[in-house]
C-alpha cells in the first residue's frame, strides 16, 4: 500500500481515529507521518536515547509510588524525585540516601541487585570487607541450623563472634 | 609514531577481531555536588582538587607522566581530535567547566566535569580487560586517598545517574565482525547479548548499519557484582563472539575464497590508488582490509590499520599535518596517508 500523501513511498505507519463515535482512517509512510505530526510517538522511536527512556521509567515510577514521598527531598542541595525524574540525574551524593525509597525499585530493576559487592575505598576496605564477611556467615549459619547441621552452627556461630570482638575492639 | 594513543600504536590479544578494550571508572568528590548542579567555582574546585594530586608529586610506580587540561585552553579542532581518538567523550568536548588529565602515552585518560566529577579510564590494545582495569584501579587509589572518592557502604561509588552506581564502572570491547554481518547472524548475536546484562552497539555508524563492521559490547549492570565478576562476564562473551566470527569466516573462505580474495583487492588497490577518499569510504575500506588480514589473504602489520582508522579522522588528520583543512583538502590529504602508510606497511613484509 502507498503513503495517501505522498503517493510514493510505502505506507507503513496505519492510524485510525475515533472521535466521537466518527472513525477515520489514514496510511501513511514513516516521513509523512512525522511532518504531519500524527505520530508524535516516532519521535521517542527515531531517537531512542537512555537518558529519556530512563526519565520516562522513572516517571512511571513516580506515578506509582505513594504520594507521600514526594515531599521528600536531598537536605544537602534540595533536590527532590521529581527534578531527578526530569533529569535523570541526581543532585549530589546524598540524594541516594535522601530518596533512598524511591529509587530502591529503580535500582532494583536496573540492576537486579541493591547491594555493592565490588572494590571499596582502600581506607575502607576492611572495615566493609569485614561487615560482607560477617553477613554471609550469619546467612550460612541460619542455613546450617535449617539444615539441623548443629556442628557446624557452633563452628559458624565462634567464627561470627571472633569477627564481631575484632570489630568492637577497633 | 603517533602521538594519538596507546591503543592505537600496538595489536594485542585477539587481535584483528578485537580492536580495543576499555574500562572506565566513574567517581565523584566528597563534598560537591554532582556536574550537573555544580556552580562554576565548585567546578574548578574539582579541576584544583585532582591538579594537585596529579602534578603534586608522588605518581605510583608504573603509571606514566600526567598533564591537566583544561576544555577551555584547548583549540576547537585539539578537542575533537581527543574525541575522534576515542580519549575524550563528545560531551566532555562540550563543557566550558571540564578538563581532561593525559598520561604520556595516553592509556589512561581522566575526564573531569562530565556527568561525574572524576571518570577515569584506560584504553588498550586487543583484549586485555584485566590490564585496563588493573591500571584505572591504580588511578583511582591515587587519586582516592588523597581525595577522598564518596563511597556508600550499601551503594558503593556513588554516581551522578544511577545506572553506574556501585563499581562505577563501564568495560568495553571494540569488535570488527565482517563474517557475522555478511552472514546475517550479528542481529541475532547483539540480542541475545542484551540478555546477558551486556550491552552492544554499532560503532560509526546508525543502527544495525555500522560502519567498518566495527561493534562495542559493555557491561549493562554496574551494582551486585564485583568488576572481576562483571569482565569475567564480558570476557566470556567477547571469546565466544570471536569464536563464531572465525568459525564463519572460515566458512565463507571455504564456500567462495575468490570473492573474498576479490574484496579484499579490490578495497586494497582503491586504497593504494585513489586519490579523493571521505571518512566514510576510508573507513569501510580499511574494515575490508582488516577482514584480509583476519583471513590471512593478506599479511602486514595490522595495527597500522587501527592507527589509520583514528588518523583518518578529521580532525586527527588536520592535527596531525598542521594545517586547517577544507571537505575536498582532507579528502586528498587522507588518500596521501593511506597511500603512503599502507605502502610502508606492504613493504614491511614484503607482500
Amino acid at each position: 500500500m502507498l503513503c495517501e500523501q505522498c503517493k510514493s513511498r510505502q505506507a507503513t505507519v496505519h492510524v485510525k481515529q475515533v472521535i466521537n463515535g466518527d472513525s477515520t482512517e489514514k496510511n501513511l509512510c514513516e516521513q509523512c507521518a512525522r511532518q504531519t505530526g500524527e505520530m508524535d510517538f516516532l519521535s521517542l522511536v527515531g531517537d531512542v536515547n537512555i537518558n529519556s527512556l530512563l526519565a520516562s521509567f522513572m516517571n512511571l515510577e513516580q506515578a506509582a509510588a505513594p504520594s507521600r514521598h514526594k515531599g521528600d527531598a536531598c537536605h544537602t542541595c534540595g533536590a527532590d524525585y521529581r527534578r531527578f525524574a526530569d533529569s535523570g540525574r541526581l543532585g549530589c551524593a546524598d540524594c541516594y540516601q535522601a530518596l533512598s525509597k524511591q529509587l530502591a525499585p529503580l535500582l532494583k530493576r536496573i540492576h537486579g541487585s541493591l547491594v555493592h559487592s565490588g572494590k571499596a575505598p582502600r581506607g575502607r576496605s576492611a572495615e566493609i570487607q569485614r561487615k560482607r564477611q560477617l553477613g554471609q556467615l550469619k546467612q550460612e549459619l541460619k542455613d546450617a541450623v535449617g539444615h539441623e547441621q548443629y556442628e557446624r552452627a557452633v563452628e559458624l556461630r565462634d567464627r561470627i563472634r571472633r569477627l564481631e570482638t575484632e570489630a568492637g575492639g577497633q | 609514531m603517533s602521538k594519538w594513543a596507546k591503543w592505537t600504536e600496538s595489536t594485542g590479544p585477539l587481535s584483528p577481531n578485537v580492536i580495543s578494550t576499555r574500562v572506565r571508572l566513574a567517581r565523584n568528590l566528597t563534598g560537591l555536588p554532582f556536574p550537573g548542579t555544580m556552580r562554576p567555582e565548585q567546578a574548578t574546585e574539582v579541576i584544583g582538587r585532582i591538579r594537585k594530586v596529579v602534578e603534586g608529586g608522588l605518581r605510583p610506580a608504573g603509571l606514566s607522566e600526567m598533564r591537566l587540561a583544561r576544555m577551555v585552553e584547548l583549540p576547537t579542532v585539539d578537542r575533537l581530535a581527543l574525541v575522534e581518538s576515542h580519549l575524550i567523550s563528545p560531551d566532555l568536548a562540550n563543557r566550558r567547566e571540564g578538563a581532561v588529565v593525559l598520561g604520556e602515552d595516553r592509556s589512561i585518560s581522566v575526564m573531569l566535569n562530565e556527568e561525574d566529577h572524576v571518570r577515569i579510564q584506560c584504553l588498550l590494545a586487543g583484549l586485555q580487560l584485566e590490564e585496563a582495569l588493573r591500571l584505572a584501579s591504580q588511578v583511582d587509589d591515587w587519586l582516592d586517598a588523597e581525595q577522598n572518592f564518596a563511597f556508600h557502604e550499601e551503594y558503593g561509588y556513588l554516581t551522578a545517574c544511577p545506572t553506574n552506581l556501585g563499581t562505577g564502572m563501564r568495560a568495553s570491547v571494540m569488535l570488527h565482525l565482517p563474517a557475522l554481518v555478511m552472514t546475517n547472524q550479528i542481529g541475532k548475536v547483539l540480542t541475545t547479548i542484551g540478555q546477558l546484562g551486556l550491552m552492544a552497539r554499532g560503532l560509526y555508524g546508525e543502527g544495525t548499519q555500522a560502519a567498518g563492521h566495527m561493534f562495542q559490547i559493555s557491561n549493562q549492570v554496574t551494582l551486585g557484582h564485583s568488576e572481576e565478576e562483571l569482565i569475567r562476564n564480558l570476557r566470556a562473551v567477547v571469546e565466544q563472539i570471536v569464536g563464531q566470527e572465525r568459525l564463519l569466516m572460515r566458512n565463507l573462505l571455504a564456500q567462495d575464497r575468490l570473492r573474498m580474495e576479490d574484496r579484499v583487492y579490490r578495497s586494497l588497490g582503491l586504497m593504494m590508488h585513489a586519490r579523493v577518499l571521505d571518512s566514510n569510504e576510508a573507513m569501510s575500506l580499511l574494515s575490508d582490509i582488516r577482514l584480509g588480514v583476519s583471513a590471512d589473504i593478506i599479511r602486514l602489520p595490522h595495527q597500522v590499520l587501527t592507527e589509520l582508522m583514528v588518523l583518518t579522522k578529521p580532525h586527527v588528520l588536520q592535527t596531525e599535518c598542521g594545517q586547517a583543512l577544507d571537505a575536498l583538502g582532507r579528502d586528498v590529504k587522507r588518500a596521501e596517508l593511506l597511500r603512503e602508510r599502507l605502502t610502508e606497511a606492504l613493504n614491511s613484509t614484503g607482500t
